[in-house]
């Protein structure tokens, strides 16, 4: 059951040395179909990564390790399933 | 309501997972992340959750011989069989509450449909049924304990003052209200999922956990005093002999129950006496008496 | 709230990270909703359920309502909600808004049989003014009616009143409170001579003793009842009563339960009373001198159609005028309520009945009665509030913090609209009433209309002019209504007996009628016009709860499509009625400069509506705009305009009936609502009590002055059995009712999707000996019928209500199985308010 609309969210934690972690944070957000949400000064950054048009999401995190400043990389969450965009969250969690 | 769709999304999940891991493989990276995931990723969810009378899981699964009859007769239709590409081991009936919960039939058809036992046939009496329990989880988002009057949980329970009790106390931040805060009792839950189904937030904050999830442990050696009195129907050590106290006049000392109390210091809110303080309202009364 | 999956799906994956690496993000980054603080603008307005009166905070941005939360600055609910009121904004955004007037039509033309079509608000209202007018000529007065609503807001109701009293002149008005407070408003009438409970809510902190007469406080008052809890909890000695026909929520916190059977409270009360008076605990010094002892006729039948079997037997039919008696008479007439009688009427044990009535009769202990429906709709509403009133009387427990008897309405505004501004047949607003020539001439006077414009009660020419909801509902049946407009609610749901009475009478062929509402209801679909409906924080509101707070709103969102409010409507509409369609010649010879002039001209043109200018924006103290489209659209500020001129019915010289003063209309803007009377900015707490009500002469200690002599009336009445009782075929009582997460019949409340999945449909509530005696089980279907209809719903044995044998209890939100099929339109018949709690049915497996 193939599906064209398939879509791929995950978040990871990217360890960094606290000193380092906003020049992480610069490098990761210029990748695309990547989000820092926090965690910059803690040098544990807590990262979205989406399916762009030129790279899965799982492909994207690979990347990750090789910036300069990461320690590693966590991943703690995936969803992959039908991308709903237009779907407005009411009946199910 | 419609029934999740498992399939669609557990094969695009896995397929996702697989070329991931095999990028992760190659690059030997994100080691410490990879057992994690791989656990936190295919974990039998603990939202899915058997049908009654279900043997502990890995009895379960033994005897399952995943014929599909308890899903044929459930006159509810909540039941679902695991799918491959699930999380869930397939052929094997589930259902989840927040989307169908069990609705509790007092004649038990899945029960009587099951052929091996897997649904164990002893179970007769739908409220002994342990699916799982009930947890409020999220104290912090459920609008219950922050005094708003919801009770939703409470009032779907089936067996309600039972499973789900409601507990008053003074909301102290308004000073002239009081929270209704839903407790529920192990004891008594059966793990049906109404609760959940019901829980009006976006997600729900009370939710079915399997029992060895969703119970804590008391250290074997600990007995709560209270309880342990209770069933014995009497102290377990011979209560005291009367005690006689030192006490000016108008004291009192009462052992078991308030303490020391002063007589001559009654509460304000209770009358001291079954007059009025204006003696013109006795007066009146007594004139009215003849 | 919009909010697609994959937001939600990432704020999911940035918790579950966060919380894995033991980082706290900012709140904003793992909300769901509301993702950008800034720019939300914050505003008051009253929720827009029931009587209780909270305030909730609305958070708008870009137009749409993002946020909501309980006011934590206001008094009633101190930032609290109940269910409902955690949804509130969602109740604006059902998928299903009308947005374009809809007529029924065929071939391009209006058509009773017709379907359904957009049409503009030019040709809803050239069609409205063609029918009503007609109707008005054809048939008299009673020709057309309009049933409004407890939730109107203060200023539609009186628009309301004065199109229909002065504009059209006729007294076809009634609101939906007709069903729910008209018994309260009769008793506070007949006892007191003014309306609305002299008590507030500050009484929840202060009685020791609280009893509760068939209302389930705890589902259908939530915020009352927590404060009500609150005081249990924490104040020593304190105390619970709870009377009904089951058990329900509120019996969980009682301290003394008690189920009795239908319609015997009436021997429950005299009871107290005679319990009262023969341990001689009455308190002689206040009822000689602020009590007189009266009598009302008994026997006086059920409300029902002429015909019926039991009208023709009652000897009394319908009468209620007042005999003085001695206070002698009236002991005498409450003796045979002993203990033993009262317990064999009631079901109630002895015991139960002696802690109830000792807890009336302690001079040292405050207490506080509350009742709403089960009082109200009752075939002896009327007198089942009086007889409440006389034990607090006998005791002198009224009036005064903690000592209160009283009515709690199921409205956002049974008080301040329904009641306060005139919107039933027999009234004028502030209390005034149309039986009165005195007060008749008054509001001609405030409204700058000839003498006579206002149908007399009896009027010279046109008659017999005070028609009630019930009797409406009967006249288009009978073809001798023709044209009904309904706003604000939905009477077709609400309304008892759905088979004999209200659908037939909509759907006569010569009838035309119209529904202004937000949703298709079972109203809408029964109607000919639908008008859509600008709803709650849609325009600048106002209610009244019943604790006599005045609470305002301003427009906070624009209304979808065409909707408009109901007082665009009205005034609106007012422009397509000549004033000489309606008036006759020799009543407008008395003002010929009204001559030409449309009915909008001559009552809201008036120079007193239109005074108040308006330039483009309503502005708050902080500076936030808001829109106000109605002052947009008339070109004034029309809801101030509105609000003035009611207040001049208690600031003009001469007024005929003080006590109803109300403060200047940006006072309200200013405060989470005050409490009336308000005298020198001052609001009243407890009325006719002096120190708190400065309308009770120097020392007076108490004064009722809403009657001449400054005395309450006791006025004794009888148990007499309910118009329907059980029998062989139909052996089962049935009540219907609320419940907590659904409001009245559901319009707004079942498009809540949370709530729908919470409560989704109506079950039947019954013992499980009953279950097993009819052969049904729990959670299966069941028929219920009666002998006016069928429907069928659920079986319930378990969950929040425990009928005793022998009883039933369906609530009445689910427009998908209408208990009003079942129920039976008896009123009472000095009230004429519908006793939706008892009638016979019986029940099978479906």
């Amino acid at each position: 059951m193939e599906n064209d609309n398939n879509m791929n969210i995950c978040s990871c934690i990217v360890h960094a040395r606290p000193e380092n972690g906003s020049a992480v944070e610069a490098q990761l957000n210029s990748i695309p179909g990547v989000e820092v949400h926090g965690g910059v000064e803690e040098g544990k950054l807590i990262v979205t990564v989406e399916d762009s048009e030129n790279s899965s999401a799982g492909d994207t995190m690979m990347t990750f390790h090789s910036l300069a400043g990461v320690v590693s990389a966590t991943l703690i969450y995936h969803y992959g399933g039908d991308d709903l965009n237009e779907e407005v969250i009411r009946e199910f969690n | 309501m419609a029934k999740p769709d498992k399939g669609n999304k557990g094969i695009n999940r896995r397929q996702f997972l697989t070329t991931t891991l095999k990028t992760a493989c190659s690059v030997g990276m994100m080691g410490i992340g990879l057992g994690f995931y791989t656990q936190r990723a295919n974990a039998l969810p603990p939202l899915a959750i058997r049908p009654p009378g279900a043997l502990p899981e890995d009895n379960f699964l033994g005897a399952c011989i995943r014929c599909g009859l308890c899903v044929r007769d459930c006159p509810f239709d909540i039941l679902f069989l695991g799918q491959l590409g699930d999380d869930i081991p397939s052929g094997s009936p589930y259902f989840i509450a927040r989307t169908g919960p069990c609705e509790m039939c007092e004649d038990i058809p899945c029960v009587v449909a099951c052929p091996t036992n897997a649904l164990d046939h002893s179970l007769t009496d739908i409220e002994k049924s342990r699916m799982g329990l009930a947890v409020l989880v999220d104290q912090e988002n459920c609008i219950a304990f922050q005094g708003l009057r919801c009770e939703v949980c409470f009032n779907v329970c089936p067996i309600r003052g039972k499973a789900i009790s409601l507990e008053m106390q003074p909301n102290v931040r308004s000073g002239k209200h009081a929270l209704f805060i839903p407790i529920v009792h192990s004891d008594a839950c059966t793990g049906c999922g109404l609760c959940e189904k019901a829980c009006i937030l976006e997600k729900a904050a009370i939710k079915v956990l399997p029992l060895d999830l969703a119970k804590g442990e008391l250290g074997s050696h600990y007995r709560f005093g209270w309880e342990e009195k209770q069933k014995a129907g009497e102290a377990l050590v011979t209560p005291d002999v009367e005690h006689q106290y030192n006490l000016p006049a108008g004291v009192r000392y009462d052992l078991q129950g308030e303490g020391l109390i002063l007589d001559g210091k009654t509460d304000s809110q209770s009358p001291k006496s079954p007059f009025s303080t204006n003696p013109l309202d006795t007066l009146n009364r007594k004139q009215e008496g003849k | 709230m919009s909010l697609t999956r994959r937001d939600f799906i990432k704020s999911n994956a940035i918790a579950a990270a966060a919380a894995t690496a033991g980082v706290t993000l900012s709140a904003t980054k793992t909300a769901l909703a509301g993702t950008d603080k800034d720019g939300v603008r914050w505003d008051k307005a009253a929720c827009r359920y029931c009587g209780t009166g909270c305030s909730v905070l609305i958070g708008t941005k870009d137009g749409k309502v993002v946020a909501s939360q309980g006011d934590p600055d206001a008094p009633v609910n101190k930032g609290l909600n109940c269910i409902k009121g955690y949804f509130l904004p969602k109740i604006l955004y059902g998928e299903d808004r009308l947005t374009k007037p809809l007529l029924r039509k065929k071939n391009g033309k209006f058509d009773k049989d017709g379907k359904f079509e957009e049409i503009s608000w030019d040709e809803a209202f050239k069609i409205m003014a063609e029918k009503f007018v007609a109707a008005r000529k054809n048939k008299g007065p009673k020709g057309i009616g309009m049933f409004g609503s407890g939730q109107w807001t203060l200023w539609e109701g009186y628009a309301a009143s004065k199109l229909m009293k002065a504009g059209f002149r006729t007294n076809s008005l009634e609101p939906n409170a007709r069903h729910c407070m008209a018994s309260a408003v009769g008793a506070f009438m007949r006892g007191f001579g003014i309306d609305e409970p002299m008590g507030c809510y500050d009484d929840l902190e202060h009685a020791d003793v609280f009893v509760l007469w068939g209302a389930n406080m705890a589902e259908m008052h939530p915020i009352l009842w927590s404060r009500l809890t609150d005081t249990r909890l924490t104040k020593p000695g304190c105390e619970v009563h709870v009377l009904s026909t089951f058990r329900h929520r509120s019996f969980e916190l009682s301290d003394n339960s008690m189920i009795f059977h239908p319609q015997t409270d009436l021997a429950i009360l005299n009871y107290i009373a005679n319990y009262i008076i023969q341990t001689k605990a009455y308190n002689k010094d206040f009822i000689d001198k602020h009590v007189n002892f009266t009598k009302t006729p008994t026997d006086i039948g059920y409300g029902l159609r002429d015909n019926d079997p039991r009208e023709k037997k009652a000897k009394n039919r319908a009468k209620g005028k007042l005999t003085k008696i001695s206070f002698e008479e009236y002991a005498k007439s409450v003796a045979p309520y002993t203990v033993e009688h009262a317990s064999e009427l009631s079901g109630v044990p002895k015991d139960k009945l002696e802690r109830l009535a000792k807890a009336y009769a302690d001079p040292n202990k405050k207490v506080a009665s509350y009742w709403t429906m089960g009082f109200n709709q009752h075939t002896r509403g009327v007198w089942v509030n009086g007889l409440c009133y006389n034990v607090h009387l006998l005791m002198g427990k009224i009036s005064e913090p903690g000592n209160s008897p009283f009515s709690l309405t199921g409205q956002p505004s049974a008080c301040g609209t329904a009641r306060e501004v005139g919107t039933f047949t027999h009234r004028l607003p502030a209390d005034l009433v149309v039986k009165k020539e005195a007060h008749c001439q008054f509001a001609e006077k405030v409204w700058q209309l000839p003498e006579g414009t206002i149908p007399r009660a009896k009027d010279p020419k046109l008659g017999k002019t005070l028609i009630h909801a019930v009797a409406m509902h009967r006249a288009l049946k009978d073809g001798k209504m023709n044209c009904f407009w309904v706003m604000c609610n939905n009477n077709m749901q609400a309304a008892a007996n759905f088979n004999d009475e209200s659908y037939p009478g909509w759907r006569r062929a010569e009838n035309f009628v119209v529904v202004s509402d937000p949703y298709p209801t079972v109203s809408a679909q029964a109607a000919d016009l639908i008008l859509p409906t600008a709803m709650w924080i849609e325009k600048e509101g106002a209610y009244g709860n019943a604790e006599r707070r005045t609470q305002f709103w301003r427009q906070q969102t624009k209304a979808p499509g065409d909707s408009k409010s109901d007082v665009w409507q009205l005034m609106e509409f007012a422009k397509y009625i000549k004033v000489e369609d309606v008036w006759d010649e020799e009543l407008l010879a008395k003002k010929p400069e009204y001559k030409g002039k449309t009915l909008y001209d001559i009552l809201y043109a008036n120079g007193v509506v239109n005074k108040f200018p308006f330039d483009g924006k309503i502005t708050d103290d902080r500076g936030n705009e808001y829109d106000n489209d109605e002052s947009a659209h008339f070109g004034f500020y029309v809801q101030k305009g509105l609000f003035e001129e009611y207040r001049l019915f208690n600031t003009v010289g001469n007024i005929p009936k003080k006590g109803h003063e109300m403060a200047e209309f940006e006072a309200y803007h200013k405060a989470r609502g005050i409490r009336w009377p308000v005298i020198n900015g001052k609001e009243t707490l407890w009325r006719f009590r002096e120190g708190y009500d400065p309308h009770v002469a120097k020392g007076s200690d108490v004064q009722f002055y809403g009657k001449k002599d400054g005395r309450a009336n006791i006025i004794t009445a009888p148990y007499e059995p309910a118009a329907e009782t059980p029998d062989k075929e139909y052996p089962l009582w049935l009540c219907t009712g609320r419940v907590l997460e659904h409001w009245h019949s559901g319009s707004m409340t079942r498009r809540v999707p949370e709530l729908y999945r919470a409560v989704p449909d109506a079950v039947v509530y019954m013992h499980k000996k009953d279950a097993k005696k009819f052969k049904l089980r729990n959670g299966r279907m069941a028929k219920i019928s009666s002998r006016r209809g069928t429907i069928t719903c659920k079986v319930e044995t378990r969950g929040r209500n425990h009928p005793p044998e022998g009883l039933i209890y369906i609530p009445w939100f689910d427009a998908g199985r209408l208990v009003n099929k079942l129920t039976l339109d008896a009123t009472d018949p000095l009230s004429k308010e519908t006793d939706y709690k008892k009638c016979a049915v019986k029940i099978t497996k479906a």
